[in-house]
């Protein structure tokens, strides 16, 4: 028993270590050969692409190289180019095979390898025809990835599948989605307009994060509309998006959600107005230095130090108030240090 | 009555030799629990590689839509390192950072140090105090460095430092890191997967990389080595066993319930509700993680905790038996006082694979393994002296014991090589292989001294953390 438990540590001991230093060897001297062949291909494509007809001279450079170092050129060179040369690159992988065997990698039944085709194809371009179809993959990580491929090869179709998808998508794909249309950009604010037209309750809100951050006119009559949605983080960030877009329509909104019943859209409406300079909104703020809610209170505070002088003037006012919690707000608004600057938490 | 003298030493011999046989048993159960947890973390290991795979970390870098997050660092007398640590900190590659450096009531100039480096001014804090801590003094802002934020407060210790500056958090996600702790730059990038993968997650935590012996200039490790010298180097195989396998091996097994104190990604909101750091334990990071799983258990919000392996901090090492041994100590009355707080989890299945299978492993396994290793070794050497237990057994549970065990860490030391490779040279492979094979000659059962040493002081109501000497990483 005990000669077998040694024989058997022992030998399990002597493969460990064997394939430890062998990998460690192997690795070290496989990373030498590649850095060489890949500096000599990197600087022979770079060459390449900076020609007019650039796939004629690609396949004697990217053949030589195993399909690994042949990812990582391609991958490296990717993330510094764009415009013309990307496409070059793009054409050139095509004709290098890179292209479909990153297509027949999306068709594969492997999660993982349908993974790696979407990715890959993020990375060198091209995919049209394949990588569409994965945003109804069942697998989250392709979904997000090809939501992510979706930034790139914006139209119409993809951008109608992505807002039906942010309601009810996983987390990872929630996200990629939402990156994805904030990078379109104005691409994409038609159909967002139109989705927030004709949405409302939990399902606008992702959408709305993404409007809030595009910010552009066209979503006004949708943001107006959502400021009187029955949820209560709908009406804050269409008060986020309202105080993002200004204009008298805005104002107006914004000033009848001061009253809200939410202290979260209270907070929002106040800080919107504070940030689109509406001085003349000091009174309502002044008022909500009574508010039952510390965060609408404060908000109500700097919006009014934000106000300028006649900001000012109502916090020293605020300072004789009845209510203890406005005067102490409005205190602590006033009682700067030498040289502070007012700061707080949101 | 005469003929029936009770044979007492033979009592004893036969006693000592089933407790050696029960012993053995342990030793052979939880080294087998620990080859289940390493074949779980290459699993682990192989789906993270997968997901990873030429993935475009940059796009968080520039979304419009990705998770705020503050980092946190509480600092105390950390004079000769501060600087280089908030500098590292604010070129952390991640956009909406935060940086909270809490300076709790150092003795030496810590704040001056930061006052000068950062051209800090005083900012007019308005928060509201949702985690009750010792008074803030006072807060700073850098117009260099408009990320910066320094919170400077009247001592309370590591918790306290911690609860204050999440007072004053901004972030969605709060970093808790110890101001020594080197942070990658593109960790945070890293570290954030989980939470945009899964809305359950409530913490994540990262790999921690042992800094002595690596080549670091401006604040960052440029090249990894293996520590040449003995203690730093056996602290370099025990922190790659329990982040490549331990953690990662949890991760399919119940989850996590230790994201270490110097580098841990927490969800603020969760944090605050839970009622942040707890004062009155050595083991505030531990006990804090486990509050927040029970928490999220009992009342069906987020409670799931992910260890991460790729992004990386590094730290500096203790160098010194004393030191270690100090640190050591406090880890296990950490553990000790964390295990007795949440007692009501122990096999209760309430609380899943985190009741069942993670809470008695650490109470069975983690908390009392010094003590039964230390009565193995003990009844070993005096079964040997009294020839109750013969040579062959000895050997026998020193293969189970340590040659088991040697075993599974160098099986750890190939999912490194196979996974991060992070020691690029074939040398310090050999350097690491040998620190491994030492480890068993000395410093293992001084690690069992320690912790029993711990356990006692537990048992006697200590509660101090026992001075830490920094020694600053070379520029």
């Amino acid at each position: 028993m005990l000669r077998t438990v040694a024989f058997l540590e022992a030998a399990l001991l002597a493969v460990v270590l064997v394939v430890i230093f062998g990998h460690a060897l192997w690795l070290q001297q496989s990373r030498r050969r590649g850095a060489v062949l890949l500096a000599r291909a990197h600087a022979a494509l770079s060459e390449v692409l900076q020609r007019s007809d650039p796939a004629l001279d690609a396949a004697p450079v990217v053949g030589s190289l195993s399909p690994a170092l042949r990812i990582r050129l391609f991958a490296d060179l990717a993330v510094s180019l764009s415009g013309t040369a990307a496409a070059r690159l793009t054409a050139l992988a095509s004709a290098s095979g890179l292209t479909a065997e990153a297509e027949r990698w999306c068709r594969s039944r492997w999660w993982w390898r349908r993974l790696r085709g979407a990715r890959l194809l993020t990375v060198i371009g091209g995919g049209a025809g394949v990588v569409s179809d994965l945003l109804d993959d069942p697998t989250p990580f392709v979904r997000a990835q090809a939501a992510e491929w979706a930034a790139a090869h914006p139209n119409p179709e993809v951008i109608r599948r992505l807002l039906d998808a942010l309601a009810g998508g996983a987390r990872l794909f929630r996200f990629s989605a939402q990156d994805a249309l904030g990078r379109i950009g104005s691409g994409a604010i038609d159909p967002i307009a139109d989705y927030l037209a004709t949405h409302r309750g939990a399902p606008v809100e992702p959408v709305l994060e993404v409007a809030v951050g595009l910010a552009d006119a066209r979503l006004l009559p949708a943001a107006l509309r959502l400021a009187g949605d029955e949820s209560a983080r709908v009406r804050t960030l269409a008060a986020a998006l309202l105080g993002a877009l200004g204009g008298d329509q805005a104002v107006a909104a914004l000033g009848g959600m001061l009253e809200d019943r939410s202290a979260a859209v209270r907070t929002g409406s106040i800080r919107a107005l504070g940030h689109l300079g509406q001085w003349q909104a000091a009174p309502r703020a002044a008022t909500l230095l009574r508010d039952r809610s510390w965060q609408v209170r404060k908000e109500a505070g700097m919006t009014l130090r934000r106000f300028g002088a006649p900001g000012t003037l109502y916090l020293r006012r605020a300072l004789a108030d009845a209510d203890p919690f406005a005067a102490d707000m409005a205190a602590q608004m006033l009682d700067l240090p030498a040289g502070g600057e007012p700061w707080s938490v949101t | 009555m005469v003929g029936d003298v009770i044979d007492w030493g033979g009592l004893a011999a036969s006693g000592l030799v089933r407790l050696e046989i029960v012993i053995l048993g342990y030793f052979l159960l939880v080294n087998s629990f620990y080859a289940v947890l390493l074949v779980s973390a290459v699993l682990e290991m192989v789906q993270h590689l997968r997901v990873t795979w030429l993935e475009g970390r940059w796009r968080v870098l520039n979304s419009r839509v990705a998770p705020t997050i503050t980092v946190l660092a509480p600092a105390h007398d950390e004079a000769p390192t501060i600087a280089a640590s908030v500098r590292a900190l604010l070129a952390l590659y991640y956009p909406n950072l935060e940086v909270i450096i809490v300076n709790d009531g150092s003795t030496d100039p810590t704040l001056d140090v930061l006052r000068r480096e950062f051209d800090l001014i005083p900012v007019h804090p308005i928060f509201q105090r949702r985690l009750v801590t010792e008074p803030v003094r006072g807060l700073y802002r850098s117009p260099s460095h408009p990320s910066l934020l320094v919170v400077d407060k009247d001592n309370g210790g590591k918790a306290d430092a911690l609860n204050a500056g999440l007072n004053v958090a901004s972030g969605d996600l709060v970093c808790a890191i110890d101001a020594d702790t080197l942070v990658e730059p593109d960790a945070l990038q890293r570290m954030v997967r989980p939470f945009l993968i899964s809305g359950e997650i409530v913490a994540a935590g990262g790999t921690i990389r042992v800094a002595n012996g690596c080549v670091i200039r401006g604040g960052r490790v440029v090249v990894a080595r293996v520590s040449r010298r003995p203690l730093p180097g056996f602290q370099a195989v025990e922190y790659l066993r329990a982040f490549l396998f331990g953690r990662l091996g949890w991760n399919r097994m119940g989850g996590n319930l230790i994201i270490s104190g110097a580098f841990g990604l927490f969800r603020r909101d969760a944090v605050i509700a839970s009622g942040g750091y707890e004062h009155g334990t050595v083991g505030e990071d531990m006990e804090l993680v486990l509050r927040l799983r029970r928490r999220g258990v009992e009342l069906h919000g987020p409670s799931q905790v992910k260890f991460i392996p790729d992004p990386v901090a590094w730290t500096q090492v203790p160098d010194s038996p004393r030191v270690l041994a100090r640190q050591r100590d406090r880890w296990h009355r950490g553990l000790a006082d964390t295990m007795w707080r949440h007692r009501r989890l122990f096999f209760n299945p309430r609380y899943g694979a985190m009741g069942m299978i993670a809470m008695p492993y650490f109470v069975i396994v983690e908390l009392f393994a010094p003590v039964v290793e230390a009565v193995g070794l003990a009844g070993l050497a005096l079964g040997l002296l009294t020839r109750a237990v013969n040579l062959p057994f000895a050997a026998m549970f020193f293969l189970v014991a340590y040659g088991y065990g040697l075993i599974l860490t160098l099986a750890t030391v190939l999912l490194e090589e196979f996974s991060f490779h992070r020691y690029a040279s074939a040398g310090d492979h050999a350097v690491l292989v040998g620190w491994a094979l030492l480890e068993n000659f000395g410093y293992r059962q001084a690690t069992v001294v320690w912790r029993l040493r711990g356990l006692i002081k537990y048992l006697r109501g200590r509660k101090d953390w026992g001075a830490m000497e920094r020694k600053g990483f070379s520029p």
